[in-house]
């Protein structure tokens, strides 16, 4: 099947303007949006955004056909930089981390619907980073399992063993929203 | 709970997950990284078209590095030249003479 991004990459990497400003259309917003959720700061998910991007454009001349497809080696680069980023983390607190609100339930559990949104996003950032990848690209990017474990670099076995642990996790850590999320308790 | 109800409990809780919109301006930095990076290829392309014209930018490069491994190579095989001073040497005559040497021995 026919890859559009094929023909952009070996486009920009002969110095195609046009071609280069594509690929970041495609792909920037869902690879800063991943990097964000992975690493909790703009700043940060922006940065990882340039490295991934950069190592593109170094890589576009001589970019096989024949290889990855680009949106899976994007969120590949993009995860590996997401992950060293986070190994080199100093621990900070999660509020603090992850710019959110305070989002712990009320008594009547009267969320509004940023607050529940940051009280999803302080869970997934509580998940070890492997299963936190895991559950973004199969549950938020609805990405498959085969595709998942390709970015992941993990076999399929892996990625289902990840994802079963990562929904056992979060699902844990948002008992307390599980009427909110649609759950009957 | 089973496997399906976490699943859809797991894709329920991501789509209520905010929309993490890229900062504004963010494309055109990317786009201005790729002129630098475009700059800088077309930087090394012409140095490498001038030192070897008409071959593959990295083949001038593999002829330099690979002639500054030989001139190591060479380098650290030879001998070191001696800093110890010659014997005899017209620069720097000895101060004794064959007689003088001769009157000590006696």
């Amino acid at each position: 099947m026919h890859n559009p991004d094929t023909e952009l990459v070996a486009r920009a990497g002969h110095g195609d303007r046009a071609a280069a400003a594509m690929l970041v259309s495609r792909h920037s917003a869902r690879i800063f949006a991943l990097a964000r959720r992975m690493l909790g700061r703009d700043a940060e998910a922006e940065d990882v955004v340039q490295d991934t991007f950069l190592k593109l454009w170094t890589h576009a001349a001589r970019w096989q056909p024949g290889a990855a497809k680009i949106e899976t080696w994007l969120h590949r680069v993009a995860l590996n930089a997401c992950y060293d980023r986070l190994r080199k983390k100093r621990p900070v607190p999660l509020d603090e981390a992850l710019e959110l609100p305070d989002a712990a339930p009320g008594p009547d559990q009267g969320l509004d619907a940023p607050a529940l949104s940051a009280a999803v996003a302080a869970a997934l950032a509580e998940l070890p980073e492997r299963q936190r990848a895991a559950i973004l690209l199969c549950h938020h990017e609805e990405r498959g399992n085969i595709e998942a474990a390709e970015i992941l670099g993990l076999s399929v076995e892996a990625v289902e063993s990840l994802l079963s642990r990562g929904r056992r996790n979060l699902r844990a850590r948002l008992a307390p929203f599980r009427g909110l999320l649609g759950e009957d308790e | 709970m089973n496997q399906m109800d976490e699943r859809d409990f797991a894709s329920r809780a991501m789509a209520r997950l905010d929309a993490a919109l890229p900062p504004a301006g963010m494309a055109v930095r990317l786009l201005a990284a790729y002129d630098a990076a475009l700059l800088r290829g077309g930087r090394l392309a012409r140095l490498a078209e001038l030192l070897w014209p008409g071959m593959p930018a990295w083949a001038p490069g593999v002829a330099l590095a690979a002639s500054l491994l030989l001139g190591v190579g060479v380098g650290a095989a030879l001998p070191a030249p001696t800093t110890e001073r010659m014997a005899f040497s017209l620069a720097d005559p000895p101060s004794a003479t064959l007689e003088s040497l001769l009157v000590e021995e006696r």
